[in-house]
């Protein structure tokens, strides 16, 4: 085991692919020569060459229709995104071409794209987006959300392995925060099983990406004030842990879910309202939700602080729960 | 319409979006160094759309084996070529991309074949990408219930003149002798091949409804086609 950062831990991941699996190459904007915005595929090109570290013109269509058609033809691409929130410019290729094209043709579309998400760094409206929601209401489309070194690493290799579009959402906020354990060998962590970051018996927090690391420090406020809280990374929305999900909510009998993307459609609506269908005679409160407001994501350091869920919120959230 | 164990795509209504599918076809064969080329079909109405140009622009700069053919029927459902692109040509635009635009008459069998051979040919080559237009008009509507009231009816005629399949069969005769029954014969086999086809459409059940829900994720098993090997 050595101790990587959450980048590190991704870009090992990727290259553990690489190294094993020829089929399998990187494309996107500045991910050759300068190794990626954020460094992650620093050095790829000289181990892997230019035609499986390719640097794409600035176009995300061409990028995400290009990997969909070497799909189709036997590779493996993985797509960078410089930030997340340029998927905008590829939704049509994502969400027409490459989500439906096995229930309509029986053509499976084995692709991932990276999207480097999330605010925290003031960098405003344009490049700290979290927009998992909106791709996880796309049948066809799986979306993924790691929190930690270790599932960054296991989950991106199970992305790769993947037979469908995988949107791999890595918190920018974490990359070079958090550190931990990660097995230098090749594994998997299965998509669709939720981690407990934290057991506790009192309150669930449902959440995932950076927020496990704010739910987990709020959590540790409550235990001085006696409350036990349980802290449920999801680790993917689409599938997500249902299972998982209901018998932490069974257990504690109340219930909070909190994600850094706007509240209203937010996909911890989608939590809720199961926790409402399917564990409604467990609970002792309302289930509720904390989330960013209803806004674009603000440059403004005051302003950004006020729109993305703080420890201070959440410690508040789960008082009032807890009081109920 | 499409057989991904043949390499036969299927496409999406929304045409254009197809042209990076392909520009990633040939990708993939660049990066095997196979000696395949991809093909690309579309209309001047699609030529139009952000991801003609961005699937263009990467082919160019990487001088991908891809054949962008454009059939260029005049009408995009009732929109004109002028008001689709403001150049002479769809053709003309592949000097900006760094390959070659060739126009070809797009009713004359023999001419379609030559320049897409050679096209097809430079690409397997390491030549590059072409695009080729081939100029046509659609003789009817944009589907059943649309009677094309707004093309002139000059230009049916005009373009009735030379029906492709006409001119080829008259070609055929004149030039290596076709007999009645060799055309009879590609006719009746034509016709076959599409009525076959329609009855085993029309005499296969109907989905059972709990199948809606079937197939909108892949397996594994999804993966074993020869391209996946």
């Amino acid at each position: 085991m050595a101790e990587l950062t959450y980048l590190q831990a991704i870009s090992d991941g990727l290259r553990t692919e690489m190294r094993r699996d020829k089929r399998v190459f990187l494309i996107g904007e500045d991910v050759g020569v300068y190794g990626g915005a954020f460094k992650v595929s620093l050095g790829f090109q000289e181990e892997f060459g230019p035609w499986r570290v390719i640097d794409a013109p600035l176009a995300e269509t061409a990028i995400v229709g290009a990997c969909t058609g070497a799909s189709m033809m036997g590779l493996r691409p993985v797509a960078e995104m410089q930030f997340a929130d340029f998927i905008s410019c590829a939704w049509d290729q994502l969400v027409t071409v490459a989500a439906k094209q096995r229930w309509r043709a029986g053509t499976p579309v084995p692709i991932v794209v990276r999207l480097p998400s999330g605010g925290g760094f003031s960098g405003g409206p344009f490049h700290s987006q979290n927009p998992e929601s909106s791709f996880a209401h796309i049948p066809g489309l799986k979306c993924v959300c790691p929190a930690t070194p270790e599932d960054a690493k296991g989950l991106l290799i199970s992305a790769i392995e993947d037979p469908n579009p995988v949107l791999f959402f890595e918190h920018k906020h974490l990359y070079r925060r958090i550190k931990g354990e990660v097995p230098e060998e090749r594994y998997t962590v299965p998509i669709g099983k939720a981690r407990t970051h934290r057991l506790g018996k009192d309150i669930s927090v449902i959440t995932w990406g950076a927020m496990v690391f704010t739910a987990e420090e709020a959590a540790q406020q409550l235990e001085n004030d006696g409350v036990s809280v349980e802290v449920l990374d999801l680790r993917s929305v689409m599938p997500w842990d249902k299972a998982a999900v209901l018998d932490s909510v069974r257990k504690t009998s109340k219930a909070l879910v909190l994600h850094e993307d706007t509240r209203t459609g937010g996909f911890g609506a989608e939590i809720a309202a199961t926790i409402a269908e399917e564990a409604f005679e467990d609970l002792d409160a309302p289930v509720k939700r904390i989330a960013a407001p209803d806004t674009p994501v603000p440059f403004s350091p005051p302003l950004e602080k006020a729109f993305i869920p703080q420890v201070d919120d959440v410690v508040a959230g789960l008082r009032d729960l807890a009081a109920y | 319409m499409a057989d991904a164990q043949l390499g036969l795509i299927a496409m999406v209504s929304h045409l254009p979006a197809m042209l990076p599918v392909a520009v990633g076809a040939a990708l993939a064969f660049r990066i095997r160094e196979e000696a395949r080329v991809a093909l690309a079909w579309f209309g001047e109405g699609a030529s139009a759309r952000g991801d003609t140009h961005e699937g263009m622009t990467f082919a160019g700069t990487r001088e991908l084996p891809v054949v962008f053919v454009c059939d260029n029927n005049q009408w995009a459902y009732s929109t004109p070529t002028h008001l689709e692109y403001a150049t002479e040509h769809v053709a003309d635009r592949a000097q900006a991309y760094g390959f070659e635009g060739v126009v070809v008459d797009g009713t004359d069998v023999l001419a379609v074949y030559r320049e897409a051979r050679r096209a097809i040919e430079k690409a397997r080559a390491g030549g590059g990408p072409t695009l080729l237009e081939c100029l046509t008009l659609r003789m009817e509507g944009h589907a059943v219930h649309d009677d094309a009231f707004y093309v002139p009816k000059v230009m049916f005629e005009k373009w009735a003149e030379s029906d492709p399949l006409e001119r080829f069969r008259t070609w055929l005769r004149a030039n290596v002798d076709m007999t009645d029954e060799e055309e009879d014969e590609i006719s009746t086999g034509v016709k076959k091949l599409l009525n076959d086809a329609l009855k085993r459409a029309e005499d296969s059940p109907m989905p059972d409804a709990t199948d809606l829900t079937a197939g909108v994720y892949a397996t594994a098993e999804d993966l074993d086609t020869p391209h996946h090997k």
